[in-house]
């Protein structure tokens, strides 16, 4: 393609420029967050020019060339830039629009014309390749112009779900190539992030996801990559604030949720008497207040706000760029509010660059927002079926009506709750995060990138109650609640996270990019959730050596040494990584010992369980290898090749979550020392649950694992239209599932101990696909991007299902007995001055020896039967017999998809485009934009009229939203009006997520095509086509209005 | 009865357009940049799981084209009715005797109303005053699939009740839809032009699974139509 050509006549001070630049060295980090520029510059005969000068316009980084007339620039952050090329005696080129991408190479090459007169330069527009020859995975970059080109799609996330690869789960989240949402990790400014944090878009310099291989340098992911670059800011101030706002409107399928058929009693007559003066006028005795009022949830706009604001600061080389963003809108129908609580994040950074080869940044973001807490097990508290009213727990803790399975179930009785009721309280989520970034260029071809942060995350709970209340008041006819009942159901957390990231960067030779670094993170993590209703009582937590409130303080270490090699046109990535985790946390030998008939059977008790059997777990090493490779076939298209393990992490749930129940919920903590007083050592005595219920994390975990495979073309087959083909096979091995139990085998118990259920590392999932991306680069008014996914992603069973420890009748003799005391101080009495601690009371020595015998021939048996004992590591006369378990592949219920297509359109006319019209240009700065998804529903599993057991598929859903913009310039601000039409053509289509199965029958979907209700079944109640919020996907169509300034 | 009302008016269109073109015939397909108007049918061929479903149907529209250097740009309405579904003639085997039935009284009929622009390129080469070429579109489809008075093969209580029947709920969407294809395009004026398409159609809809009747989930809908499309250009 020819470039365009602009020839300028200006006076420079070559030579100035060119002493000046030789002097120049490079800087900035070619890591995460930077690109590369290199190439060659050559004369008007192609003979290479060595001693030339390159320099990025604007800026006091460049290069000079090589003998071979080669150049490169190292550690050059994300962004559109001018290069200039100069050497005495030619003519020297100036290339505007150079696009520099994190982790890649722009190739910029030089042909420098003798110089006919003296100053004179060229400028010529760069072409950016079409083709990336230094992609050896699936990489997509997309910069802050191609981002602002989509306003369509509000935030990053949104963008990268029109990628192939890119599909969503059961709970509507993000997850790649077959995988789990949790298997995606997320850089901001090359700060690794335990959990996806959306960034204000107008912050956003680049955003790259990689759904295929991953290079060493990035670890715990087995899904995927995403890094988001923020803007550092230039010489020039610029800013971009957003305004939208959506009018009234009911924003959800079917009737209003104030239509009577919401509120049928047993006999089919509405609860709602509007008519009936004695009941639309009732008035609270106790309030004053009237019980049923009529609250409309449709007549509320929702607004957002967002700002992006960039530019210098007050000293030289000093530069911010920060965002904020609000929204708040109708909280939904039947709310606890009207409308949505507060919800901001902000984002910021501070770049300086007090000399060339140094570059200091800081940078953040703080995000809050605010919740109400339901004091009850299922949200409202109420449960009303044809057969009749079903309690569950308390009731009437928080305003609201619930409505599920087709609208068969009507939970209304807190609707007349007043505004903001919620007895359960409200909680408060903060999420911060600080870095502090140092970047040095040793040399021109050596720099070292140094990172220091801190993440924070917090819960924390207001006005939760003191005690638990069963029931409330209600109107004159004991329905619709007039002040609701307390329980208590909330979680406090605090999680932060330090870390310090080198990463040193060393263009060794022209054919060799050396990386290496390291990533050290140190975790102080706790949870804690206590509920109490009527039938429950518990508390759950994750906290470090048995103490509530304290955090687990596991490390993270990983390292990494790769080398790009660049050969011709052949790129060859090579790396390896090591990971490392300490636990950072003491565990029992096992939490089993809590289901034993006796010891330690409860909170209090376990608390004391001896120190010998608190152990620390081994930590856990991982090396992955990782190699990609890609090669031109043509001069229009590449190949790339990758192959690398990945391995991560279990959830800290997995891994160090406790569960205790109480028996009965009723029952409130046990007063050991008669104080009359519940003291600190007697708080949650009573939760003592002998059932199968508890859940506890296991100590025993190691990686999940991920091996992948791809192979990709890409073909620029015309013009600026890229065909992508990429298939791919992941085989993910020790995945982390539930399912499995570990039992104590107790000698006091004839029957079979209860258990505690345990997450282990028994699943394995296989995900293969074939991915297509159809692109045409943005020229002129009209560019577009087509994704397809075709991918099978199944899972199995494969490992440990049951666990059972035996001890010895030695273990029996050191731990074991039947009975306590609160006589902790041994003076004879239990009173005031006891602690409150249960003491163990020895057995008896004829009890003791009856014990011992018992757990002796036990083990005696087990072995004369054949069973495969092992001993617990560390522990004396401790064993453990386990079964296996492994089952045949089925589809991943709550991930496959096995069809997706994504869609993305633009529409751009130019300024002064079109006729005028009363000095008008009605066609001119119009901009339009669409975005067209569609997905194959989950698989599912059913049984035919036959009796077989058969794998379907959920109906597929789409969706298709347009925003059309309208710009005009007045003065230095770019005003632009736009309209956004969300579900353009209105489908109304059924959810095809997780819910699927309780919205139909499965087998009268699959034969007779029903979506309702049997035809069979006379239901009373049946509100098909009424209670469609519940079970359809996708508001009605909708529009919304804005206004934006740019500048 | 209103396809057939279509269909004379669309021959009443062609032989208006015909007459009122009182140029030689020329084998020149007009150069430079024309618009015109036009009318387009086509008959569509279900294919694949599809097919299980509908034998297929006649498509008319009308399209606006546009004509630069050689390449057409078409944006075409259409709208076509597919009746008499296969279902309303097959049996399903009720498990519980193990014996065929019939729904007498069932119809099923699916419509489309579409949307959408096709870019066609000739090929370097003509077969006579044929001229060869090839297309690529997309559009959006509404499609309305709509099947009635079924028995209901899910009775448990024997013997079947064939009185008993329902109709599974509508099912409505628009989605997008891809279409290549090529043809060949004769001139029989300078500003008329006449294309035989044929064209291989994808609509990214979804059809419910039937399968008491064997008849699986149809997703993606794909067709194969072939078709005349006729095109009077104004010079500009």
């Amino acid at each position: 393609m020819a470039p365009k050509f602009k020839t300028l006549g200006k006076i420079g001070i070559l030579l100035a420029i060119s002493l000046a630049i030789t002097f120049i060295p490079n800087h900035f980090a070619y890591g995460t967050v930077t690109g590369k520029i290199a190439g060659k510059i050559v004369d008007d005969s192609g003979n290479p020019l060595p001693g030339a000068n390159v320099i990025i316009v604007g800026t006091q980084r460049g290069s000079a060339t090589n003998a071979d007339g080669k150049y490169f620039v190292l550690g050059v952050s994300p962004g559109q830039y001018s290069v200039k090329a100069l050497m005495m005696g030619y003519e020297s080129v100036i290339k505007t629009n150079v696009l520099v991408q994190s982790g890649r190479t722009t190739s910029l090459n030089f042909a420098l014309q003798p110089a006919v007169i003296k100053g004179k330069e060229i400028v010529v527009t760069a072409q950016r390749p079409i083709i990336e020859v230094d992609r050896t995975s699936t990489e997509h970059i997309m910069n802050s112009n191609e981002i602002k080109q989509t306003p369509i799609i509000g935030s990053v996330s949104g963008l990268v779900r029109y990628l192939p690869g890119v599909g969503l789960d059961t709970g509507n989240r993000m997850v790649i190539r077959g995988g789990d949402y949790q298997d995606i990790n997320m850089y901001y400014d090359g700060i690794p992030m335990d959990s996806y944090q959306d960034i204000n878009i107008f912050s956003v310099e680049e955003a790259s996801i990689t759904t295929g291989g991953i290079d060493a340098e990035y670890g715990n992911a087995q899904g995927g990559i995403i890094n988001v670059i923020t803007k550092e800011g230039g010489n020039k101030l610029h800013g971009t604030v957003e305004y939208s706002v959506a009018p009234p409107r009911q924003r959800h399928w079917g009737a209003n949720y104030w239509d009577d058929a919401y509120h049928l009693d047993n006999d089919g007559n509405s609860r709602l008497r509007w008519n009936d003066p004695a009941w639309a006028n009732e008035v609270d005795s106790l309030t004053g207040r009237k019980v049923h009022e009529k609250i409309d949830y449709t007549d509320m706009w929702s607004q957002s706000i967002k700002v992006g604001l960039s530019g210098p600061l007050f000293l030289k080389h000093l530069y911010f760029s920060l965002g904020t963003q609000f929204s708040q809108g109708p909280a939904g129908p039947m709310n606890v509010v009207r409308y949505t609580l507060p919800y901001t994040h902000n984002n910021w950074k501070v770049t300086y660059k007090p000399f060339p080869n140094l570059t200091v940044k800081t940078g953040g973001f703080y995000s809050w927002n605010r919740g109400y807490n339901s004091g009850s097990n299922v949200g409202t508290g109420v449960r009303f079926t044809t057969a009749g009213l079903e309690a569950q727990d308390i009731e009437g803790t928080i305003r609201g009506m619930r409505i599920g399975g087709a609208g068969r179930y009507t939970d209304d009785r807190n609707i007349f709750l007043p505004i903001g009721y919620a007895t359960g309280g409200t909680h408060t989520s903060v999420n911060d995060m600080f870095y502090l970034s140092l970047t040095h260029m040793i040399t021109p071809s050596t720099y070292y990138d140094l990172k220091i942060y801190r993440f924070e995350y917090t819960l924390e709970n207001q006005g939760i109650p003191d005690t638990v209340i069963a029931n409330g008041r209600t109107d004159n006819e004991n329905w619709y609640y007039v002040e609701g009942g307390k329980g208590i159901n909330y979680t406090n957390a605090n999680k932060k996270k330090m870390g310090i990231k080198l990463d040193i960067s060393s263009q060794i030779t022209q054919s060799h990019l050396l990386k290496a670094g390291f990533d050290l993170q140190r975790y102080d993590s706790w949870q804690t959730s206590i509920r109490h209703f009527t039938t429950i009582r518990e508390m759950s937590r994750i906290a470090g050596d048995y103490t509530t409130g304290k955090g687990v303080k596991p490390t993270k270490f990983a390292a990494y040494l790769s080398d790009k090699m660049e050969f011709g046109g052949l790129v060859v990535n090579i790396g390896g990584r090591y990971d490392y985790y300490d636990w950072g946390s003491k565990f029992p030998v096992t939490y089993a010992l809590s289901k034993l008939s006796r010891p330690y059977n409860s909170y209090t008790r376990f608390r004391d369980l001896p120190k010998e059997l608190w152990m620390n777990p081994k930590p856990l090493h991982a090396f992955s290898p990782r190699l990609g490779l890609s090669h031109p076939i043509s001069e229009k298209a590449t190949i790339h090749f990758f192959y690398g393990h990945v391995y991560q992490l279990p959830s800290f749930r997995d891994m160090y979550y406790e569960e205790w129940y109480a028996k009965n919920a009723k029952n409130t903590d046990k007063d050991v020392n008669k104080n009359g007083v519940v003291d600190e050592t007697e708080v949650f005595n009573r939760l003592n649950d002998s059932s199968n219920r508890s859940h506890f994390g296991n100590p025993t975990l190691e990686y999940e694992k991920t091996t992948s495979f791809e192979m990709g073309v890409d073909w620029n087959f015309y013009q600026d239209y890229i065909l992508t083909m990429t298939t791919y096979y992941k085989s993910a091995q020790n995945q982390v599932k539930g399912g499995s139990v570990h039992q104590f085998w107790d000698p006091n118990r004839t029957a079979t101990a209860p258990y505690i259920h345990i997450q282990n590392n028994t699943q394995y999932e296989d995900a293969k696909g074939f991915e297509l991306l159809l692109k045409k680069r943005f020229s002129k008014i009209f560019s577009f991007q087509v994704s397809f996914n075709l991918g099978w992603a199944t899972e199995g069973w494969s490992g440990e299902r049951q666990r059972t420890y035996i001890p010895d009748g030695n273990f029996v003799k050191k731990y074991y007995f039947e009975k306590y005391t609160g006589d902790s101080n041994g003076d004879g009495h239990i009173d005031g001055l006891d602690s409150g601690a249960e003491v163990p009371v020895p057995l008896k020595e004829s009890l003791l020896t009856k014990r011992m015998l018992a757990a002796d021939n036990y083990l005696q048996q087990l072995k004369d039967q054949g069973a495969f004992i092992k001993n617990v590591d560390g522990v004396d006369g401790l064993y453990y017999v386990s079964t296996h378990y492994s089952s045949v592949g089925h589809p991943r219920d709550n991930i496959e998809r096995r069809t997706s297509f994504g869609l993305l359109l633009y529409f751009d006319l130019p300024q002064n485009f079109g006729p005028e019209i009363f000095g008008f240009k009605p066609f001119a700065d119009f901009h339009a934009n669409m975005a067209y998804r569609y997905q194959e529903g989950l698989p599912f599993q059913y049984t035919s009229m036959n009796g077989k057991a058969l794998w379907r598929s959920a109906p597929l859903s789409s969706t298709t939203n347009l925003r059309i913009e309208k710009s005009f310039h007045l003065g230095g601000l770019t005003n632009t009006f736009f309209v956004t039409i969300s579900n353009l053509f209105n489908n109304k289509q059924i959810n095809n997520n997780s819910g699927f199965e309780s919205i139909v029958s499965l087998r009268d979907y699959v034969s007779y095509g029903l979506e309702g209700y049997s035809p069979l079944y006379d239901y009373k109640f049946d509100y098909r086509g009424k209670t469609d919020g519940s079970i359809y996907l996708y508001a009605p169509r909708a529009f919304s209005f804005g206004l934006r300034l740019s500048f | 009865m209103y396809l057939r009302y279509q269909v004379r008016s669309i021959a009443a269109f062609m032989i208006l357009l015909c007459i009122t073109a009182s140029q030689a015939l020329s084998q020149e397909v007009p150069s430079g940049t024309q618009w015109g108007l036009g009318l387009s049918s086509q008959y569509d061929i279900p294919l694949y799981t599809f097919y299980d479903r509908f034998d297929g149907g006649a498509n008319i529209g009308l399209k606006v084209s546009f004509v630069k250097n050689t390449t057409t740009y078409d944006i075409t309405y259409f709208t076509s009715n597919f009746s008499n579904g296969k279902i309303e003639k097959t049996k399903f085997q009720w498990v519980f005797d193990g014996n065929y039935y019939s729904s007498p009284k069932a119809s099923s009929d699916i419509s489309f109303h579409g949307l959408t622009a096709t870019l066609q390129k000739p090929f370097h080469f003509s077969i006579g005053p044929l001229l060869p070429f090839w297309s690529v579109g997309s559009g959006f489809i509404y499609y309305k699939h709509e099947i009635r008075n079924l028995v209901f093969p899910g009775q448990s209580v024997p013997p079947l009740d064939q009185n008993f029947i329902y109709s599974p709920d509508d099912e409505t969407r628009t989605s997008f839809s891809i279409n290549f294809g090529g043809g060949l395009a004769y001139n029989p004026a300078p500003q008329l032009k006449l294309a035989l398409n044929f064209r291989y159609n994808i609509i990214f809809g979804y059809l419910r699974p039937m399968e008491a009747w064997f008849l699986e989930k149809v997703t993606p809908m794909q067709l194969f139509g072939i078709g005349l499309d006729l095109t009077y250009y104004f010079n500009k």
